[in-house]
């Protein structure tokens, strides 16, 4: 797993739905009537984030084996990498998360850190640090469609308030 | 012997629908060739409800609408009485001035249902089969799209000049039957499959007949689904036509009420500072998630920890790795002993325990990052979240008080603009959504069995046509056909391109006549009408660059000239047929109708619309014209039942409806001094 993806569905559970059809009713729509022609959210790497987040912050993970997923991008999107650096907050978030039960070793934490970690692809994981991650978004789209009663959120503003609750 | 076949309509009977319950009759004189009917109505009183059922008497609509669409119909024609549970109409018509048929078309308003009956000869009222039945010589010829356009609606004339709908080439194939030649296509393909049919008998491959299942599925749906697109374009484009009737009507009741325009106006005004608020507030949250340690202190913490530790750790310290192999390859280790292979082996299985150069640059700036951020954010992240409740509800709040002021106009029309705007809009947005966003959606592999992308389902239907051809040893016969219907295509692509520059030819010709002042000449008619000037000049704009009198009049002469091709004199029906017109375009029409036309010609027009145009045609038909006016009883004024009264009209006929023949009522009947109580 080298690139990013969305869920398409979870085996064995009609519950989750998939992250496309979550990602319609978030994205930003000029056309729309509703809160989406408000919207923040421009890329669907967006929604991949949010989900990051909140595996990570609830260490919520679930394995890329239970589900169907279909590729989004490649690599991280301008809106994440540059100006707001959340590329390297996320990956600092990632790598203490990880490295968390190993406090006292330093050369563990140093092999976790070396392992997860890749400057020559563009979005700095390496294959089983990427695999690793896919697991907590995953994990935390899980939460977050909980959260939801299994159904899209009906206004950006509900969808902001359960991530800030998620978060909090 | 007449060389073609000729219908003309002689009378219809309303019953249980919006118009008033009544029976029409139209004379049919040999000898005075009477083909030209005015049929007068005041607005609201049916005249688009009379196009429409007799359009619909003309081919059968369970062949052609889904359920839906037809309760659609159903509810927009049904009787405004409750207690009328179903309607009737009936269309009496004869072929080649000999048979009589008669078609009735039967709405059940309790189980939504559309029926036919049908008469053909002269057998009288007795005799009813159920079901449509048309003349068989007629079947073929009488399709949907060619009775819309010969039952047409003027008012809907801009549509030829609308590039997205393709109007005017779709109507050329339909009217001209270069359609037909994609019949001999299918039949190609049909030859085709029964070659495969028989090559798999042959070949027992149960595989090979599965792809040949799902081929046919991916057809099907692909044929739903372009017929969908189809019927999306054409409601697109009337709701799009009727968004801006809606808007131009509000905005002249806004000009009529300035200090209302004004309130209208401060409260859009505070509606998109509310929004615009609110727009960036979500922008102003996601900012904060992008940047984890601004969200609360347990986040905050957790980054700070992992960066005392790399501190502490002094990691990111980085050996490169021409390090670790500049000492593997020496013989002497820098503590001065012998390098043995075990302390190599050791060196190079240890060496993971230390980052590398690449591993280095990629902690730095996250540990910068947590040691630049700025605790005071950690405030501003909470208040911001909590005040996107607040945001969206003044969102509410002038949403509501725009809704408000718009409804505090007192002006019942206005709110149901306001009301029709806004459910006009979101349908139109639904059916925009799907064209752009499913119906013209690239091609993606992921895409569920039941897609509605075009491409998508074209290329998974060109990849198993390939792989059956293949299979089925029928690659070669696959080639040639391609290569027919390709030949097939050219030719109706050439057709269209010679079909369309005659009439182009011909409409130019009377352009001279009709449009004596303007002087404005279709350029061409390729998906749409363009105009040009006297000199050759293309004009531009939406409109084309000519008014809408002058567009209306091109498209008049456009499908009058198209309609005269055809070897069948169907007759045409316009509703509204001069609406919009000055009075030079009104009489110079009335000319060209009575010169052009050799079928019957039906106006259904509204009283104001008698100025110059019945005038003219008077004059050029010498009198032959039959007068009809038709009113409802039930809601209408006594001066209307006065007048009729005056001019020996049989007001008790009918219960709920007076019809009046000839020239003297016709033109004496005008709706601004009879609608006076």
């Amino acid at each position: 797993m080298i690139r990013f993806h969305f869920i398409i569905k979870k085996n064995n559970d009609d519950k989750i739905i998939s992250m496309e059809k979550f990602w319609e009713s978030i994205e930003f729509k000029n056309k729309d009537f509703n809160q989406q022609r408000f919207s923040p959210f421009k890329d669907k790497l967006d929604l991949f984030y949010i989900c990051l987040l909140i595996g990570l912050k609830t260490e919520n993970k679930i394995p890329v084996e239970q589900f169907e997923y279909a590729q989004i991008t490649d690599t991280w999107t301008i809106n994440l990498k540059n100006k707001s650096k959340a590329r390297d907050f996320i990956l600092g978030m990632f790598l203490s998360v990880l490295v968390k039960d190993n406090n006292n070793d330093k050369s563990k934490i140093q092999k976790i850190i070396n392992n997860n970690l890749d400057n020559n692809n563009d979005n700095k994981l390496s294959e089983s640090g990427m695999k690793k991650m896919h697991e907590y978004s995953f994990g935390g789209y899980c939460k977050l469609l909980n959260e939801l009663d299994y159904e899209p959120p009906g206004t950006i503003v509900v969808l902001m308030d359960k991530i800030n609750k998620l978060l909090n | 012997m007449q060389n073609y076949d000729e219908i003309k309509i002689t009378g219809w009977t309303y019953k249980g629908f919006k118009t008033p319950d009544v029976s029409v009759n139209i004379e049919d004189k040999q000898d005075k060739k009477t083909n030209f009917t005015l049929f007068q109505m005041l607005s609201g009183i049916g005249k688009t409800t009379t196009l429409n059922l007799l359009r619909y008497c003309f081919y059968d609509l369970n062949k052609h609408l889904s359920k839906s669409e037809i309760q659609n119909i159903i509810e927009e024609l049904r009787s405004r009485d409750p207690n009328i549970d179903h309607g009737e109409f009936e269309v009496q018509f004869k072929l080649n001035s000999t048979i009589n048929y008669r078609i009735k078309i039967i709405f059940d308003y309790i189980l939504k249902e559309i029926n036919y009956e049908s008469n053909s000869g002269d057998s009288g009222d007795k005799g009813y089969f159920p079901g449509h039945k048309m003349p068989d010589t007629l079947q073929r010829f009488i399709t949907p799209e060619f009775v819309e356009k010969t039952f047409f609606d003027l008012r809907l004339a801009n549509k030829l000049y609308n590039a997205e709908s393709g109007e005017t080439d779709r109507t050329i194939r339909k009217l001209c039957k270069i359609d037909y030649l994609e019949e001999i296509s299918n039949s190609l393909e049909k030859y085709k499959i029964q070659f495969i049919k028989k090559n798999r008998g042959k070949l027992r491959d149960k595989d090979l007949k599965d792809k040949e299942k799902l081929f046919e599925k991916y057809k099907k749906l692909l044929a739903q689904v372009e017929e969908k697109a189809k019927k999306f374009k054409d409601k697109k484009y009337k709701l799009s036509k009727k968004l801006d009737e809606i808007k131009e009507e509000k905005t002249k009741i806004e000009n009529d009420r300035r200090d209302i325009q004004n309130k209208i106006r401060n409260t859009q005004k505070t509606l998109d500072e509310k929004n615009e608020n609110l727009r960036l507030a979500f922008e102003e949250a996601y900012d904060y998630l992008k940047n984890p340690m601004s969200i609360n202190y347990e986040i905050l913490n957790q980054f700070i920890n992992f960066k005392e530790k790399l501190d502490a750790w002094q990691i990111p310290k980085s050996v490169g790795e021409s390090f670790f192999q500049q000492l593997v390859d020496g013989e002497k280790c820098i503590c001065g002993h012998e390098m043995t292979d075990k302390m190599k082996k050791t060196i190079n299985d240890n060496k993971i325990f230390y980052l590398s150069d690449d591993i280095a640059n990629i902690l730095g700036p996250i540990k910068t990052a947590v040691y630049n951020f700025d605790k005071k954010d950690q405030n501003k992240a909470k208040n911001c979240f909590e005040d996107l409740i607040k945001k969206e509800r003044e969102s509410s709040i002038a949403q509501n008080e725009f809704y408000k002021v718009t409804s505090a106009t007192d002006d019942e029309k206005y709110n149901q603009l306001t009301k029709d705007e806004h459910d006009t809009k979101n349908e139109l947005k639904n059916i925009t959504d799907w064209l752009d966003e499913t119906y013209e959606k690239p091609f993606t592999p992921d895409e569920p069995h039941d897609t509605e992308s075009k491409k998508t389902l074209n290329k998974r239907i060109n990849n198993l046509e390939k792989e059956i051809e293949e299979r089925s040893d029928a690659v070669e016969l696959g080639d040639k056909i391609r290569k027919l219907k390709s030949l097939l295509e050219e030719v109706q692509e050439i057709s269209l391109v010679k079909i369309s520059k005659k009439i182009v030819e011909d409409v130019n010709k009377e352009v001279k006549r009709v449009l004596p002042l303007e002087k404005i000449y279709i350029d061409s008619i390729k998906n749409r009408i363009t105009l040009k000037t006297d000199e050759g000049i293309r004009k531009t704009g939406a409109s084309g660059g000519a008014s809408r009198g002058q567009m209306a009049r091109i498209a008049y002469l456009f499908l009058i000239t198209l309609l005269n091709r055809p070897n069948l004199k169907f007759p045409f029906i316009v509703d509204s047929p001069v609406t919009d017109l000055d009075s030079i375009g009104r009489e110079e029409i009335a000319r060209s109708l009575s010169k052009i036309l050799e079928c019957q010609y039906i106006g259904l027009i509204l009283d104001e619309e008698k100025s110059s145009f019945a005038e003219t045609l008077e004059n050029e038909l010498n009198g032959n014209i039959n007068y009809i006016t038709a009113f409802n009883k039930d809601e209408t004024y006594p001066k209307m039942i006065n007048l009729a009264k005056e001019y020996n009209v049989d007001i008790n006929k009918f219960n709920n409806g007076v019809v009046a023949y000839g020239k003297d009522f016709f033109y004496k009947f005008k709706g601004s001094d009879l609608v006076k109580k």
